[in-house]
């Protein structure tokens, strides 16, 4: 690719790897390329790049003396210029593209009957570090922008889907935000900070400093969506950077006064990383490499804690309408194994393992950088 | 930066000089309002930008075209009614890297009726153009000249969809964009075939982008570009010509000023917003 990835994810059909970028560009890519696209895409990069080197500035456009001497300097060294970039040699396609940096990609598909003019329609939801989610057609039309989410104070890393017709946004603001995401009417806001913050000061883990309320900041890191057959709802579940639980909600009542959506927290023995759903379980992957709730600090003691840890939702014997997260011990069984392993070296840099770990904070602009004048 | 203070102190001394026969605010002077010419669209410049289109208040911008009227509280649990500002008009023209304002101050008074707004992204030379506006506006009371134009600053290529609502505008204007001449720079420019989109977004059917360069190669990668892209259509010679925009554009902005001065070339094309094709 071009740029680093960031986002991935298929479309509905499973022909197309839909792929965002750093630069906030959206590629759509045959999931079986076949060598005859391949080829062909391979030779129309080389013509492209083969084109000779015109410097697009001229004597007229140029002004001061320094600038025109940079321009003879570049006429002289026309041609002789090092092709900096590999062309790709595969077959890609641009669909659309952000200036701001690209977070999350998402495609949804509706048909005849879960359209709302029952007709099949399909879109791409994309979301990056400047609040914005947009919507746009999905592929041939990916250049209409149908319309945006706008209420993000901050980034927005994380998309999630429960129905096709609802959206949850998350990323540095203190809420997930609800979407009726086809009419950009939000909906609901779900507060994550209080649970937060009680989930750090109940765990301050060994060497990890107590918190106070206000340094709380929330990155949401990853949001799954969570189908309970057994009490026939649909849960989303979120983890936020550096934060030891999971927290999660029904869908059943959002954006209802009446009843306000009740955000409930499975406690976790170290940070989530992960989250794998399996019908009625979960498996959550646990940093055992920091300390419960820090994002720096180092574990003493790393075979104490399952990397890969699963849990199932169910009802209490006693009261079968009482639905909590309990361990799933024969999942755990198979887990066993993964778990038993060690872990493989004394990490090298503690940094650069906490960099690819913890990304998500970053995201958060930091004021005051006024470096235009410079 | 003993330089900057000066200039700001200067800025500030001839802001405040009433001209003292007619007690009006004088022309704000562009040598006290010069900066670089290029800012970086990618970084994160400290900018004021609505959350979304709903949440920005043009009143302040244009408060001649408002008018006041009895609306319900937004508080919550609030029965009681309030007196609020509303906007009789939005913005309809946008001229995106306005600079210092050639082309506003022309379009203004052609335009009487309809809202212009120009956005630029550096902080000195968008204050030039507000200081000129309030000038202009006291200067043209009586008649109410410049009432309907504002300038502002933003990073449009960022938070463009944060200003206007899809299908709000009727014209945008691209007037000597920053030709960003190196090849690694190009995804700078003003005009790209993702960036279309989101012009196409906020442009109704039937709206115009109005682009001018001196620079051949930037023409020819807006022509190439806007033309690629499915919304837009390339407005034929002859109905190009009959606009009068096209002649304000070419014969009003700063840049074309400078360009007739060193006897360079304009580059003139317009394209037209086409109505989206039906859902596959």
């Amino acid at each position: 690719m071009p740029k680093r990835p960031c986002a991935i994810t298929l479309t509905a059909d499973d022909n197309t790897i839909l792929c965002g970028d750093k630069f906030g560009d959206v590629y759509g890519l045959p999931l079986l390329s076949s060598p005859e696209a391949d080829a062909a895409a391979a030779r129309q990069q080389e013509e492209a790049a083969s084109k000779s080197f015109v410097p697009s500035a001229t004597n007229l456009t140029v002004h001061s003396g320094r600038n025109r001497k940079a321009l003879e300097n570049q006429l002289k060294s026309a041609n002789q210029q090092a092709k900096t970039k590999e062309p790709l040699k595969f077959a890609h396609e641009l669909l659309l593209g952000h200036v701001s940096m690209l977070t999350d990609v998402a495609f949804v598909a509706f048909d005849e009957v879960t359209s709302l003019d029952r007709k099949p329609r399909s879109y791409i939801l994309t979301s990056d570090r400047d609040e914005h989610i947009r919507i746009s057609r999905a592929p041939p039309q990916a250049h209409i922008i149908e319309g945006y989410c706008l209420g993000h104070k901050e980034f927005v890393s994380k998309l999630c889907l429960p129905k096709p017709g609802i959206l949850v946004s998350g990323g540095g603001d203190d809420e997930v935000f609800v979407w009726d995401w086809r009419d950009s009417r939000l909906i609901d806001k779900i507060s994550l900070r209080n649970a937060v913050f009680k989930t750090l000061s109940k765990r301050p883990g060994q060497g990890a400093t107590k918190v106070a309320e206000d340094d709380v900041t929330i990155a949401v890191s990853g949001m799954w969506t969570f189908e309970s057959a057994a009490r026939n709802e649909t849960r989303v579940l979120v983890a936020c950077e550096g934060v030891p639980a999971l927290f999660h909600f029904s869908t059943l009542n959002v954006g209802d006064e009446q009843h306000p959506t009740n955000l409930e927290v499975l406690l976790l023995s170290g940070n989530p990383l992960d989250v794998a759903v399996l019908e009625d379980s979960i498996i959550v992957s646990i940093d055992n490499c920091h300390e419960s709730g820090s994002i720096s600090v180092a574990r003493q003691d790393q075979t104490t804690t399952p990397r890969l840890q699963a849990f199932e939702y169910a009802s209490s014997e006693k009261d079968p309408l009482n639905f909590s997260w309990r361990p799933d011990e024969r999942l755990d069984g198979y887990l066993q194994k993964a778990n038993s392993q060690p872990t493989a070296e004394p990490v090298p840099d503690p940094k650069a393992l906490a960099d690819l770990l913890y990304g998500i904070e970053n995201l958060r602009k930091r004021g005051g950088e006024e470096a235009e004048s410079s | 930066m003993a330089g900057e203070a000066n200039k700001r102190q200067k800025r500030e001394d001839h802001r405040n000089a009433v001209n003292k026969e007619t007690g009006s605010p004088q022309l704000p002077r562009k040598k006290l309002y010069r900066q670089r010419a290029h800012a970086n669209p990618f970084s994160d410049h400290v900018l004021e930008y609505p959350t979304s289109p709903a949440d920005m208040d043009w009143t302040l911008l244009y408060p001649a075209f408002t008018f006041e009227r009895l609306e319900p509280e937004t508080q919550p649990h609030a029965k009681g009614l309030t007196t609020v500002r509303r906007m009789s008009k939005n913005v309809e023209i946008a001229d995106i890297g306005c600079g210092f304002g050639g082309l506003l101050f022309a379009l203004a008074p052609r335009f009487p009726d309809t809202l212009v707004l120009g956005l630029e992204i550096r902080t000195s030379v968008t204050e030039f153009v507000q200081e000129k506006i309030r000038a202009l506006r006291h200067q043209n009371a009586s008649e109410g000249l410049y009432q309907n134009v504002a300038c502002i600053r933003a990073n449009t290529m960022k938070f463009l969809p944060n200003f206007f609502t899809k299908g709000q505008l009727s014209k945008i204007f691209l007037c000597f964009p920053d030709p960003h001449f190196k090849a690694r720079k190009h995804k700078a420019r003003i005009v790209s075939i993702t960036l279309n989109s989101e012009y196409a977004y906020v442009l109704r059917p039937g709206g115009i982008v109005y682009t001018i360069t001196d620079v051949e190669d930037l023409h020819k990668w807006m022509v190439e570009h806007f033309e690629a892209h499915p919304s837009f259509e390339r407005v034929g010679e002859a109905e190009q010509e009959a606009d009068q925009c096209v002649d304000i554009m070419r014969t009003e902005t700063e840049e074309g000023k400078k360009v007739e001065r060193n006897k360079g070339v304009k580059f003139v094309a317009l394209f037209k917003r086409l109505e989206d094709p039906p859902w596959p």
